[in-house]
């Protein structure tokens, strides 16, 4: 072993790095690739302004878009005029693709309407921001916050159209459309357009309820319930109980009318005031002529039917036309009042243009010079409401057509117009008439007859009572009779030694001995209750024993 | 084989368990019989008559069951020994059996009698006791009450406490000496009755 030379050492300098070195280098590298990541996946930062900051909080207050949390507030503060405040709020990486210019913010706190309750969760968990996302392609990172949420979401299929009404309704945000009975849209907006003092409402009907909407739908109110006085008498109506409440319109139609052509977003439609109106509104041409009433016009309003033999062909529509007087000086006779009237060519199966309208002007004017009159008559007694008949009166012809400023008169028949008032004196008289004196003594006379009657009828009713009784008591005794008997037949039959009694007594010893027979058995069974089945021989019981030694 | 004969031996020996071999049976009995009824005609209208009249009997001698004293103060019902007719009926009829057959001078009727009006002297007795006791007798006591129409309706009262050994075990015999008993009542209501008719005839 000692002769192998052991060979020597070859020294060499380290030229390589200690290993030590890559922790430093790992603990860079998971630094460097957390920086980058916090910086990647850190999201966009933007900020709305809000009038009010009310119930928000910086770090607390999240962003919601249908409920799910995309982000938080980071900061609030005033705004430099100091006329609202500025949300900073940071959105996650996820949800940035819906910050685009129409996302539309709003605080979502509880709130109580006609149109529901909402937002009752905040009530415990604070307020908080929703976001409605929009679908414009611009990107945005400042927004102005809406003061509630919009009613209908963007992007919701439907049509909106614009409404208007220059009547005494008002409708709000929220108020429904509603096309029989069903709510199938809702005021959005409200207008009001100072030139031409007419209330513009911005409305959305929902899909697929706008292909109802064509250009031939008319609108008209049902806010609440309506009363209706007119000449046809009393008529109620109401929308569905929601615009019993608040205000509502509703749609359609009018009956005969066609359907008509689609139309775009944002047409313009009249708000009627009721069905009727709406229905008027489909005759488009007419003809005017002046009635001129020498008696009071009271009860006759405007839109009152113009009836042709109980067929309506116009309305009244003005009940007194401004006047103006070139001669100042007294009038000699009675003024007359001039009642503007309108015949309609649709009403009566003529064209609805200009044709029918000139074939209408011909006809009425052929009946005029021929005799047509118009008269005034009571449409609804309780009402007092009037309407205009036309009727034809052929002893009176004329030969020319009177004309009152730029109308066509239609003559009155005078005697008809005061045909009311004659008839009302004329009851009045007969009223007077009447020999009411008379009557009420005779009437006296009768009800003194009356009480003599009544008082022989008591007496005849109480005789009758007596007599009745009489009887009664007579049927009552003998059945009374009749019963005693029975009851002492009865009791002979009991009585002791008779043969019923004697069976009594036998029935009843019978029952005593099968008793006795039953008394030791049932003592036994009261002692042992099973001693029946398990009968251990114990019959054992105490006996008379002898006398000690005596014997027998 | 061999199973066969343990089932069936198994099995009578089931069936013989069921079985009871000492079943007891009701004993009726009757206070006066009619074998021993000594037929005496004794319907002479011509004796003078005495009525009979029984009081109600306590309530315990008012049931079936005989009665057997067990201590001074305890019962016992025999469960197995009754009576065939009520002591109330068997009393009076003993009594008045043995009355008829040993006085000659009087015709003894029992109370709701048609010769009621006729009679001369009513016994009304009143029983306290009548039953078998542990001290091996038969017991009658009670008093009755000699009421002679002739004196005024005078009332004589009388207390008896009568008693018979027992000779032997068992119901039927103390039902024999309860009879005696009966006849030993009749035979002091006939003495008394005597010395009242010979005071009488004094």
């Amino acid at each position: 072993m000692n002769d192998v030379q052991t060979p020597n050492a070859k020294i060499k300098p380290v030229k390589t790095v200690s290993t030590i070195w890559f922790v430093p280098l790992i603990a860079v590298f998971i630094g460097c690739w957390m920086l980058y990541y916090q910086w990647s996946n850190e999201g966009a930062e933007i900020t709305i302004n809000f009038s009010t900051a009310e119930g928000m909080e910086a770090g607390k207050t999240k962003i919601k878009s249908r409920n799910v949390d995309i982000g938080e507030v980071s900061q609030i503060e005033l705004n430099d005029s100091g006329d609202g405040v500025i949300v900073t709020a940071k959105i996650k990486k996820t949800a940035s693709k819906f910050l685009v210019s129409d996302s539309l913010f709003w605080v979502v706190s509880p709130q109580i309407s006609h149109t529901g309750v909402s937002g009752l969760s905040t009530l415990i968990s604070g307020v908080y921001i929703e976001i409605s996302p929009g679908k414009s392609n611009k990107e945005s990172e400042q927004f102005d916050a809406i003061d509630s949420p919009p009613l209908t979401p963007a992007g919701t299929p439907g049509l909106h159209i614009t409404l208007n009404s220059n009547d005494q309704f008002a409708y709000k945000k929220g108020d429904p459309i509603i096309y029989k009975g069903l709510t199938v849209g809702q005021f959005e907006d409200i207008y009001f357009n100072f030139e031409e003092r007419v209330v513009y409402y911005n409305a959305f009907i929902k899909a697929p309820y706008h292909q109802l909407i064509t250009s031939n739908t008319k609108f008209w109110d049902v806010s609440g319930l309506q009363f209706d006085l007119n000449a046809d008498g009393i008529s109620v109506k109401t929308g569905n109980f929601e615009t019993m409440l608040t205000n509502g319109v509703t749609f359609g139609v009018p009956d005969g009318m066609d359907i008509g052509d689609k139309i775009g977003e944002r047409s313009y439609y009249d708000i009627y005031e009721s069905y009727d109106a709406a229905n008027d509104e489909r005759y488009r041409r007419s003809i005017e002529f002046v009635v001129l009433v020498s008696d009071s016009i009271r009860g006759l309003s405007v839109g009152a039917p113009v009836e042709y033999r109980g067929v309506q062909i116009g309305k009244v529509k003005s009940t007194n036309i401004a006047l103006t007087r070139n001669e100042n000086k007294l009038t000699k006779a009675d003024f007359k009042i001039p009642v503007l009237i309108s015949l309609q060519p649709g009403r009566i199966g003529l064209p609805d243009n200009q044709e029918g309208e000139n074939l209408m002007l011909e006809q009425n004017v052929y009946w005029i010079k021929h005799g047509l009159k118009a008269v005034l008559r009571t449409g609804n007694i309780l009402t007092g409401s009037l309407y205009v008949d036309l009727q034809h009166n052929k002893d009176q012809p004329i030969s020319k057509i009177e004309q009152y400023g730029e109308f066509a008169i239609i003559p009155t028949s005078s005697d008809d117009f005061a045909q009311i008032t004659t008839k009302a004196e004329q009851f009045m008289d007969n009223l007077n008439s009447i020999p009411l004196n008379d009557l009420s003594n005779n009437a006296n006379q009768l009800m003194l007859d009356v009480a003599q009657t009544a008082k022989e009828l008591q007496s005849a009713s109480q005789s009758l009572n007596k007599l009745l009784s009489q009887v009664e008591q007579q049927k009552i005794s003998s059945e009374l009779n009749k019963t005693l008997q029975g009851i002492n037949n009865l009791t002979k039959d009991l009585s002791s030694g008779s043969r019923g009694y004697e069976d009594l007594r036998t029935t009843l010893n019978t029952l005593t001995a099968t008793m006795n027979e039953l008394k030791p058995l049932l003592n036994q069974l009261k002692h042992k209750p099973n001693s029946l089945i398990f009968n251990n021989g114990e019959v054992s019981e105490p006996m008379p024993i002898k006398r000690n030694g005596a014997t027998q | 084989m061999k199973q066969a004969l343990i089932v069936f031996s198994l099995s009578i020996m089931l069936i013989t368990a069921c079985s009871s071999n000492n079943t007891a049976k009701t004993q009726y009995y009757l206070l006066n019989s009619p074998t021993l009824n000594k037929a005496s005609d004794n319907n002479n209208n011509n004796k003078p008559v005495v009525i009979i009249n029984l009081l109600e009997l306590p309530e315990y001698l008012r049931q079936a069951s005989l009665v057997l004293q067990l201590s001074e103060h305890q019962l016992h019902y025999a469960h197995f020994h009754m009576w065939a007719e009520p002591l109330q009926v068997s009393i009076t009829e003993g009594l008045l059996q043995d009355l008829n057959a040993i006085d000659s001078h009087h015709n003894y009727m029992p109370v709701l009698n048609p010769q009621q009006l006729t009679s001369t002297t009513e016994v009304i007795l009143k029983i306290n006791a009548f039953h078998s006791t542990h001290q091996s007798q038969a017991i009658l006591t009670g008093r009755y009450w000699l009421k002679e129409k002739n004196k005024n309706n005078a009332v004589k009262v009388h207390n008896f406490t009568l008693t018979a050994d027992l000779n032997a075990n068992g119901y039927p015999h103390a039902v024999e000496k309860m009879r005696a008993v009966i006849t030993e009542l009749a035979n002091d209501i006939r003495k008394n009755m005597a010395v009242d008719t010979l005071n009488t005839a004094n």
